[in-house]
């Protein structure tokens, strides 16, 4: 794993993250989440999850951030820029942050460097939703038609 | 075939004498390639470079990231998203933020997956990709509230949305 690789996806993953937290143009915000999301999926390629990375370009990308425009555009007339802005959260935070920081850094079994694996194959992800995996991949196929259906219903005009 | 194998290794035995020798201050060589040869004398010092090569699992090794910076880029990614839950007032603003933070989660789960001995399963890149697939089904039921509540009322701010205020 490569060390400047890492310290150029993390500058770049974060600082979208930022902006998409801090803009104040709510479709600058939408479309740096999808940077943000660029650089997740380089940070899971780096991984050697490509598959799961591929997924969160198609996913995220693909989907979420378009429905996140759409939504933007759809709800348009009170969006001009996010106005308020509660800085109690930014205290949140970085208390947050500073306690997850600590702990991590605490514990000292996790200071380890990544093992020598085998490259995980599109092949074996799918064997093994196939066979280990086949009733968890059910339910989030209902779990997805709901959610479909679901999204349908609440968009729908009222008719009275 | 034999021949030319013996006579490499000859040649790399030799070579190594020289680079040895070579450590004393050799003024008779011109300039660059003194320099050259000064510094395949320290590389030519055998003792740390094989120290290094045999530990079989360096703890911190400085070139390679470990888990720990990826935990903790994980937790600046979660910390910007409850920062951009908590503090905006737009309703997508803060769904943004809740997709930030399942995204740190997949981060670690991806993370976790990779810095543990191979199992059999490649259990951590399952939990990823059924979480990504629920984040997405969450993300579109959500934006979908929001665009209901907006025929609503008129509004995404959540500050406006007291009706069930006491």
């Amino acid at each position: 794993m490569n060390s400047a690789a890492f310290v150029v996806i993390a500058i770049f993953t974060l600082a979208a993250a930022l902006a998409a937290a801090t803009l104040r143009k709510l479709m600058h915000a939408a479309l740096s989440f999808a940077v943000a999301f660029v650089g997740l999926a380089s940070f899971f390629f780096l991984l050697g999850a490509e598959f799961v990375g591929l997924a969160l370009v198609f996913i995220y990308i693909g989907a979420v951030a378009v429905l996140i425009v759409f939504t933007i555009l759809l709800t348009r007339r009170d969006v001009g820029k996010d106005r308020g802005f509660n800085w109690s959260g930014i205290v949140i935070a970085l208390a947050m942050f500073g306690a997850l920081t600590w702990s991590i850094l605490k514990t000292q079994s996790l200071a380890i460097v990544a093992p020598h694996i085998r490259a995980l194959t599109v092949k074996q992800i799918g064997a093994a939703l196939m066979t280990t995996y086949v009733w968890p991949l059910q339910c989030v196929g209902l779990l997805l038609t709901a959610a479909l259906i679901g999204a349908l219903v609440l968009v729908m005009e009222e008719k009275r | 075939m034999r021949n030319s194998n013996l006579g490499s290794i000859r040649v790399t035995r030799v070579g190594e004498r020289v680079l040895a020798v070579a450590g004393f201050p050799c003024d008779f060589l011109p300039p660059s390639t003194d320099e050259i040869q000064r510094k395949a004398c320290f590389g030519a010092t055998p003792k740390p470079a094989r120290e290094v090569r045999a530990l079989p699992n360096p703890v911190r090794h400085a070139m390679t990231p470990t888990l720990q910076v990826f935990l903790i880029v994980s937790a600046a990614l979660f910390s910007i998203g409850l920062l951009a839950a908590l503090s905006r007032r737009h309703a997508i603003f803060i769904l943004i933020g809740i997709e930030l933070m399942l995204a740190a989660a997949n981060l670690n789960f991806i993370a976790f997956w990779r810095f543990a001995p191979q199992s059999k399963q490649p259990i951590g890149v399952m939990i990823a990709i059924f979480s990504i697939a629920i984040s997405a089904a969450e993300a579109a039921v959500g934006l979908a509230m929001v665009i209901a509540v907006y025929r609503h009322y008129r509004t995404t701010n959540v500050d406006q949305l007291d009706q069930l205020k006491g």
